[in-house]
């Protein structure tokens, strides 16, 4: 049983000491610089605020989280990312800043490109100019715009590895978050929820299989960058998460928020003992490049899934191309185990009917629910600041081109419909 | 997608891939399994001996498919023999 405390954050603001307040946050900007440049790697880093309407682009976005404290209980927020205890989570009581997102930037302007990722998307231009946040205007979409933001950039050492980066990095991101989180600490909640899964009899069980791509194969089975689970980043079976464990960012790094306050793990929570019993979230770090690899771990998560009693589930996928074939393996699976089974994801654009929607699907799938192309038409218009580097490029401050969302192109990244452009599309 | 507008025309096909799900779904009429998305033909950890071997017997059944005639999506393995595969979605 977890007890989640919420603190609402509907203004943050400057101001002599560190502090929340009937719904505002109060930031010392030079505390929070001072924790930053601890670490004396770090050769220039700098802290702003970004409301929803101002006219502001963010660029560089290395990690979206909601700041979250264990009060009472066993372990640590976040656990076993960066150094952080490894205690299993899930339990106690955790406190949180409800709405607001610090917004991690990395800047890698003097270093070299040695992300997999990011040079792929480099040597194509098309690919590389649809990663922003966009704080106001009709491309004010993507699940963190509406926010009240605390945007958080570091400068990448010049010469270092992204994988040494990370390290410092988001170390730098948590001391922050901890110090924000920190604010709460012997306040009475203004919300307090609770979040018990023991099962309740005569309902049937389900569980949610959430599909996340691991970068174990472009970047080797060490990594410690990507969506880790208790850390660990690699490809593997399926990780059986008690679905509080989320609450408390047992899935982190990346956009660690849109785990915490994944709203299918919500609802899916909220309704526990009433329509179903929430047995447990499968988490799947995938990116197996062998399709016999594919097929048995797939295979793996719906047994799993069957022996925990499993009569229905929730699968979702968090990135498209050749991961999409896992993802219909295990919904494949599932059905031959006799779970009925929904797909919950971003589709393909549909090109006006002459291309399918997913890259790849078996005769099981029957029950698709699609949270959009991932694309949007904008406008962007011109902003007046743009954080996330150090110097940003003047074309930054321009109006950017609409986003076509295709393979490898999603503006929005929302796997688990948290905005509102999946109707938006229609 | 390829492969079918070529077939369409009449010339014989071969799909050579890791991932046979995504050809078959589409309906590619021979589809060859291979080894991994980094490595199709091949196995980098095996001796350079036993690497070559894997590779010709790759190559070979692809070889082999493109001489067979088929009327519907169907999947070769190496080793193995082919299979008749029902279409996904065709």
């Amino acid at each position: 049983m977890l007890e989640l405390g919420t603190f609402p954050v509907e203004r943050v603001i400057f101001g002599a000491e560190t502090r929340w307040h009937d719904g505002t946050l109060e930031i010392d900007r030079d505390e929070l610089l001072d924790l930053v440049r601890q670490d004396e790697r770090i050769p220039w880093t700098d802290i702003d605020v970004a409301l929803p309407g101002d006219s502001v682009r963010i660029i560089n976005d290395y990690e979206i989280i909601e700041p979250r404290i264990k009060v009472e209980g066993k372990g640590q927020t976040y656990p076993a990312i960066v150094g952080r205890q490894t205690a299993a989570v899930g339990q106690g009581r955790t406190h949180t800043l409800g709405g607001l997102a610090l917004v991690g930037c990395v800047d890698i302007t003097h270093s070299p490109l040695d992300d997999p990722g990011l040079r792929a998307r480099n040597r194509s231009p098309g690919l590389s100019r649809y990663k922003f946040i966009d704080k106001s205007g009709p491309g004010a979409v993507t699940h963190s715009a509406p926010l009240p933001t605390v945007c958080l950039t570091i400068e990448q050492a010049p010469g270092a590895s992204s994988e040494y980066w990370h390290s410092v990095a988001q170390g730098a991101i948590m001391r922050v978050s901890d110090r924000l989180a920190q604010t709460t600490v012997g306040l009475d909640p203004p919300q307090l929820d609770v979040f018990d899964t023991t099962p309740k009899p005569d309902l049937p069980g389900i569980v949610a299989i959430c599909h996340m791509s691991s970068l174990e194969l472009y970047r080797g089975a060490y990594t410690k960058v990507g969506t880790a689970v208790y850390g660990i980043t690699r490809a593997a079976p399926p990780w059986v998460l008690e679905p509080a464990e989320l609450l408390d960012g047992a899935i982190a790094q990346v956009r660690s928020r849109m785990y915490t306050n994944n709203p299918l793990n919500l609802e899916l929570l909220r309704r526990h003992g009433e329509d179903w019993n929430y047995l447990a979230l499968l988490a799947y770090p995938t990116n197996w490049s062998m399709e016999d690899e594919k097929a048995a771990v797939s295979g793996r998560v719906a047994r799993t899934a069957k022996i925990l009693g499993a009569e229905g589930a929730v699968v979702t996928t968090d990135v498209r191309g050749q991961r999409m074939v896992e993802t219909m393996h295990t919904i494949q699976a599932c059905e031959q185990e006799g779970i009925k089974t929904i797909f919950l994801s971003e589709e393909e654009d549909p090109e006006g009917g002459k291309a399918p929607p997913f890259l790849t699907f078996v005769p099981e799938l029957a029950a698709v629910v699609s949270t959009g192309t991932g694309g949007w038409d904008g406008p962007f218009p011109a902003v007046e600041r743009v954080l996330g580097a150090r110097e940003p490029e003047q074309r930054w401050y321009e109006e950017q081109p609409a986003v076509h969302g295709r393979y490898g192109v999603s503006h929005l990244g929302d796997h688990y419909g948290s905005g509102k452009q999946s109707y938006a599309d229609y | 997608m390829v492969a079918k507008e070529i077939e369409r025309v009449g010339i014989p096909t071969v799909v050579l891939t890791a991932i046979p799900l995504i050809p078959l779904a589409v309906g590619a009429n021979r589809v060859v399994k291979g080894m991994r998305v980094e490595h199709v033909c091949g196995n980098p950890l095996l001796s350079k001996e036993d690497d070559q071997k894997l590779q010709r017997s790759i190559v070979q059944t692809a070889l082999d498919a493109l001489q067979t005639p088929v009327d519907q999506p169907t999947l070769f393995e190496p080793g193995k023999p082919a299979a008749e595969r029902e279409a996904v979605h065709a």
